[in-house]
């Protein structure tokens, strides 16, 4: 994505020395499960990867270095994979993640004035920045498959169409 | 515009039917509108007879290739020696497209079923669908689909009670446009970065896992069983243009229109019905300028193009551009074309996988010459840079996303050249900062 992930402050950031596995009890046997539906244990990489990813806010070194553990690859093999792919976090974010898409069909709608708005409202001020208070990071995303309902934006799971500058207040003060 | 909405008189409503009635979403509802008949008809047919019908029907897929979808069955070994797979490309990224997620979100089990009759036929007892990571919704609603299939017998090892084997398992993506190219695709499955694989050898010979493969776009599956119910004869009757182009086709329309939304037409429905009838026209006091009828990737049509096509694959290609996948990008008077076109650019640019040198540095250049130009620095010698550019980023690389960065170019120099113009010789103020 074109904002990239600038910011520090966040949940999630556990130092160095105090991590813990993600891949233990419950999260453990969903891999276990996972290993039946692919032949390899390579390609439950990607899932393994959300599983952090949904454990933890975002990828860590550390949690690299267990993925590659648990799914015998090299660490260095799945930075590669991880830094491929715009949706895995390697920095820690906001509580809150906005991807506003801002891609030709919804450049042309006006999307450009609702990530200004976002910015604004959120506090973040730039893009890929997280606000002050830890709540929101947001981001420009290519193209989120709801050109027709200009301007989608997602906000972690929940996504959420015609949006415009004005509705944007309203929005925010959904996400404590 | 959402569902529930009433279809238009000039639609032709297959596919889109139930979209906006929750009931079709659950499998007890699907089952009370006339679904899985067609599966359970599928598993007492022989892979070879099922292959045929749709080779009849003249199916072609809607994921922007067109490439007849019995003839790509076809190619599947007969006799199972490997494992096979069936992928359904439901990573929908292209631009102005949403078609789709339309499929997901309404209908789940017309997809399912049209998988697992796919499957069926080209032999595989395990289909991965590849559903792109931002689609939070489609993918809970698959999610739910799938289980009450399997619980109700529709997939697992006895398929209604037939002895055949599916298994469908759902993929997330995780943000990349360039995996909906099927190979790239077969490798962001096995856990690898999304590299689109050299061609040959192709995925019906080596493809996921190195097994005989068939990729297929969500909608080209979704329409399977419809073809099954009522037959070849009747999906190929449904042409109201060219022969070479049969069946319905949902048509997402975005931009500049009175009503965006979906809207499902009869292949060879003249575009300017959709625009003007289906869509209400440009909004209020405004003039078209321009569409770009097939998602991002396809060269734009001027509105005097798009209003004498038919809306079929070869309809549009003889206006000078392609079906793709049928995402329509309408852009009204107030539009920036140059803006518009570098918007583009830069989506290529941020979506190159990287491995082609032709395709990291052509939508790079070509996005910083853009750039360039509407920041009021442009030359006149920039046209035949781009025009060189692109020429070298078309046909010569690994996957075609350079030239679908090339396509946006190229068309718009040719034709929108004076917007261009206006910014190098400075008569319009720079749209963005120098660099």
């Amino acid at each position: 994505m074109s904002g990239g992930h600038g910011g520090t402050a966040g949940h999630g950031t556990a130092p160095a020395e105090e991590y813990a596995p993600v891949f233990t009890g419950p999260t453990r046997a969903r891999l276990e499960q996972l290993f039946t539906r692919y032949p390899t244990k390579q390609a439950c990489l990607l899932p393994a990867l959300w599983m952090v990813q949904e454990a933890r806010g975002w990828i860590s070194e550390q949690a690299i270095g267990e993925v590659a553990d648990v799914l015998e690859l090299t660490p260095a093999y799945v930075k590669g994979v991880v830094t491929f792919y715009t949706m895995y976090h390697t920095h820690p974010v906001g509580r809150h993640f906005v991807q506003v898409c801002t891609t030709s069909p919804c450049n042309i709608c006006g999307a450009e004035d609702v990530v200004k708005a976002l910015l604004k409202e959120t506090g973040c001020g730039e893009l890929g920045a997280t606000s002050p208070d830890g709540r929101f990071t947001v981001i420009e995303v290519e193209c989120l498959g709801a050109c027709g309902f200009p301007t989608p934006i997602l906000v972690d799971d929940d996504f959420i169409e015609n949006v415009t500058p004005e509705k944007v207040k309203g929005i925010v003060q959904r996400y404590a | 515009m959402g569902y529930p909405h009433p279809s238009h008189p000039k639609e032709n409503v297959l596919l889109s039917k139930h979209f906006g009635d929750p009931e079709a979403r659950s499998y007890a509802g699907w089952v009370k509108h006339g679904g899985y008949q067609a599966l359970r008809k599928a598993v007492g047919m022989t892979r070879e007879a099922i292959i045929e019908e749709v080779k009849a029907s003249g199916l072609r897929g809607r994921g922007g290739a067109g490439f007849p979808t019995g003839l790509k069955w076809s190619f599947m070994p007969k006799e199972a020696v490997k494992p096979h797979y069936l992928v359904c490309n439901a990573d929908e990224s292209e631009p102005g497209t949403f078609k789709d997620r339309e499929i997901m979100r309404w209908t789940p089990h017309a997809l399912i079923e049209g998988c697992a009759i796919s499957a069926y036929a080209i032999g595989a007892e395990r289909c991965y669908i590849y559903i792109r990571g931002e689609f939070t919704e489609p993918w809970k609603v698959m999610s739910a689909a799938v289980e009450e299939a399997l619980a109700d017998g529709a997939l697992g090892d006895n398929v209604f009670g037939s002895g055949k084997r599916i298994e469908m398992i759902l993929h997330r993506g995780a943000g990349a446009y360039i995996c909906g190219e099927e190979t790239a695709m077969m490798n962001s499955i096995e856990g690898k970065r999304g590299n689109p694989r050299i061609k040959p050898p192709f995925p019906a010979v080596a493809g996921l896992f190195g097994m005989p493969t068939t990729i297929n776009n969500v909608e080209t599956l979704a329409a399977v069983p419809h073809i099954l119910n009522r037959g070849a004869a009747w999906y190929k009757s449904l042409c109201l243009g060219n022969p070479k182009s049969t069946g319905t086709k949902l048509v997402s329309v975005c931009g500049h229109v009175q009503r965006p939304g979906n809207y499902e037409v009869t292949m060879g429905t003249p575009m300017r019905d959709i625009l003007y009838d289906m869509c209400g026209g440009p909004p209020a006091g405004r003039k078209f300028k321009a569409v770009i009828p097939g998602g991002s990737s396809v060269p734009i049509m001027t509105i005097q193009e798009a209003e004498e096509a038919l809306f079929d694959y070869e309809g549009i290609v003889e206006k000078g551009s392609m079906l793709g996948s049928a995402g329509m990008i309408v852009m009204d008077d107030s539009t920036d074309m140059v803006y518009q076109i570098w918007r583009l650019a830069r989506f290529y640019a941020h979506e190159s996988c990287a491995q082609c040198t032709q395709c990291r540095e052509g939508t790079a250049w070509t996005t910083k010459i853009l750039e360039r130009i509407l920041g009021g620095k442009g030359k006149q010698d920039d046209f035949q840079l781009l025009l060189d550019l692109s020429e070298n980023m078309t046909g010569k690389t690994i996957c075609v996303l350079s030239d679908s960065c090339a396509a946006p170019v190229v068309s718009g120099i040719q034709k929108f050249r004076s917007e261009f113009e206006a910014y190098i010789a400075g008569s319009r103020e720079p749209a963005l900062a120098a660099v």
